[in-house]
């Protein structure tokens, strides 16, 4: 459990920016978050915030003992992939840096299978595209074994199919349990992807970032691809661009 | 095949023509060789004299490469302080510049002084003129690593000292070799300028001696010996850097 009380965040520079403002908000064990939001609205501050990347300027994070600090572990937009580094190299660097290479390294294996990396083990990200870098981003934050995966905007540059598949795969690997992530949270400017995957969604109002809406999404646990289609996926997505105007 | 070959032509048929037109504006301008001797004259003397030169050149290029490495280390040192301790930055890197502002000729004769006119004091008049640019393009290449990538490593609890080894160092890698290819050069001319003020062999020498006698011929032989060497180590650097460092390159191979 992670829970934010009253949390602001102000940016110093030439111009302080009030990027967070009176948050509160709990993530509960085994759920699935999405944080949307337009452009600018704060929503890269939250997560950071929430994997304790970065430390509120007021208000205050807890987390239950459950939830240990250090497994939290961050997908970025851009994959940050080391270009002096093929696959499996990039995925082993989180392991490094905590020096676990001897007990953790046969589970990168797993990892690539999981993620369907297979035989791109020794690939440069240079060959890789975009989706399968990000898959390799994703493996190396799962790497570390961690109980929360924080995600930031994880598939925006990618194609709407490549997209979408790797939105199937993520909820499939996440309720699968072959891993230990039992939080997820999940930031996105995309209204379906946030409808589909999430247990709940957080709508931020932007500047400063403000949470206007807390929406419950009470689809079935089970999504398959054609919920995308259905009546109520289409009711909560409108509700929410209404919210996000 | 083709392609390659066109590709090839121009550049050996420029030396070609460079010598062809040198042989004709001696001839029918009849200068006289003392001023520009011939290319055939030229290759006479090399040919004639290469122990000589092979002699003068084993010692320029021990004294510039001794120099070099020098550098090299002394360079990577700063660059690492640097980034490791932010006071050395601030205090030393803006002095770093004068060092590539004084003329490598006026600084030589104090090295020579303070050091003997051996080859230590030629290998380090080499050496202070060429620290500088390892200096930048490293710090350069710690430097300019992407937001993002230093937010990755934070959020995986790395210390200071992991991000410049997993992270900064090679991303310096290219940055490194424009740095050692920039610092060859200035080794070369630092090591020259000190056999000029003082020493009796090196290619300096023989350059500066066989002024004083009007032998042009076996100072454009010195001259050609020094360019040659320089270029081999050059081209040896670049092939090290195609070979074993393409992956930190920035350009994207296809
Ligand atoms: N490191 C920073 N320094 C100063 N201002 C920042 C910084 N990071 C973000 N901001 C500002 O804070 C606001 C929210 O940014 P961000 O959290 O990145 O929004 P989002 O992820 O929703 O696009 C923006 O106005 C942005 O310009
Ligand atoms: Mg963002």
């Amino acid at each position: 459990m992670i829970r934010l009380d009253d949390v602001t965040k102000t940016y110093h520079g030439v111009r302080s920016t009030v990027a967070l403002r009176g948050i509160d908000l709990e993530i509960a064990e085994g759920e699935f978050l999405s944080i949307v939001g337009s452009s600018g609205c704060g929503k890269s501050t939250l997560l950071k915030i929430i994997g304790g990347l970065i430390a509120p300027t007021s208000g205050s994070r807890t987390i239950s003992p459950h939830t240990k600090e250090g497994s939290f572990a961050f997908v970025f937009q851009d994959p940050i992939l080391m270009r002096w580094r093929t696959a499996r190299e990039n995925v082993r660097l989180p392991l490094e840096i905590q020096g676990s290479v001897s007990q953790k390294e046969a589970g990168i294996t797993s990892v690539f299978e999981n993620l369907g990396l297979g035989g791109f083990e020794n690939s440069y990200p240079s060959e890789l595209s975009g989706g399968m870098q990000q898959r390799v981003g994703i493996a190396r934050a799962l790497i570390s074994e961690p109980t929360t995966l924080l995600l930031d905007e994880p598939f925006a540059s990618l194609d709407e199919i490549t997209r979408e598949r790797l939105n199937d795969e993520l909820l499939q690997l996440w309720k699968s349990g072959a891993t230990t992530v039992q939080n997820v949270v999940f930031v996105t400017h995309n209204i379906d992807e946030a409808v589909f995957l999430s247990d709940r969604v957080v709508i931020l109002s932007g500047r400063p970032g403000e949470i206007q809406e807390v929406l419950t999404i009470d689809l079935p646990r089970e999504r398959t691809a054609e919920i995308r289609y259905s009546e109520e996926f289409n009711s909560l997505r409108r509700k929410i661009r209404s919210m996000m105007l | 095949m083709n392609s390659t070959l066109k590709q090839l032509l121009p550049p050996i048929l420029a030396p070609l023509v460079g010598l062809a037109l040198w042989t004709l504006i001696v001839r029918v301008f009849s200068i006289p060789s003392y001023l520009l001797p011939s290319p055939q004259s030229v290759l006479t003397s090399i040919s004639t004299s290469y122990p000589t030169l092979l002699y003068h050149a084993s010692i320029t290029f021990a004294e510039a490469l001794a120099g070099f490495v020098l550098c090299i280390i002394v360079g990577i040192l700063f660059s690492i302080s640097f980034q490791l301790w932010p006071i050395t930055r601030q205090s030393l890197y803006p002095y770093l510049v004068a060092t590539r502002i004084a003329p490598i000729i006026a600084v030589a004769p104090f090295l020579l002084l303070w050091l003997g006119n051996g080859f230590f004091a030629k290998a380090a008049t080499a050496a202070v003129v060429s620290t500088f640019f390892i200096v930048i393009n490293l710090t350069k290449g710690f430097d300019e690593v992407s937001n993002g990538a230093r937010e990755l490593l934070r959020s995986l609890s790395a210390t200071r000292f992991q991000i410049l080894m997993k992270l900064q160092i090679p991303n310096s890698v290219p940055y490194f070799f424009s740095g050692i290819k920039a610092a060859l050069a200035t080794s070369i001319a630092g090591a020259v300028a000190a056999e000029f003020i003082s020493s009796n062999s090196g290619l300096g020498h023989l350059i500066l001696s066989n002024y004083y006698y009007f032998r042009t011929a076996e100072m454009f032989g010195a001259l050609l010996v020094l360019i040659a060497g320089g270029v081999l180590i050059f081209g040896a650097i670049s092939m090290i850097e195609r070979i074993f460092f393409s992956h930190y390159s920035m350009r994207r191979e296809s």
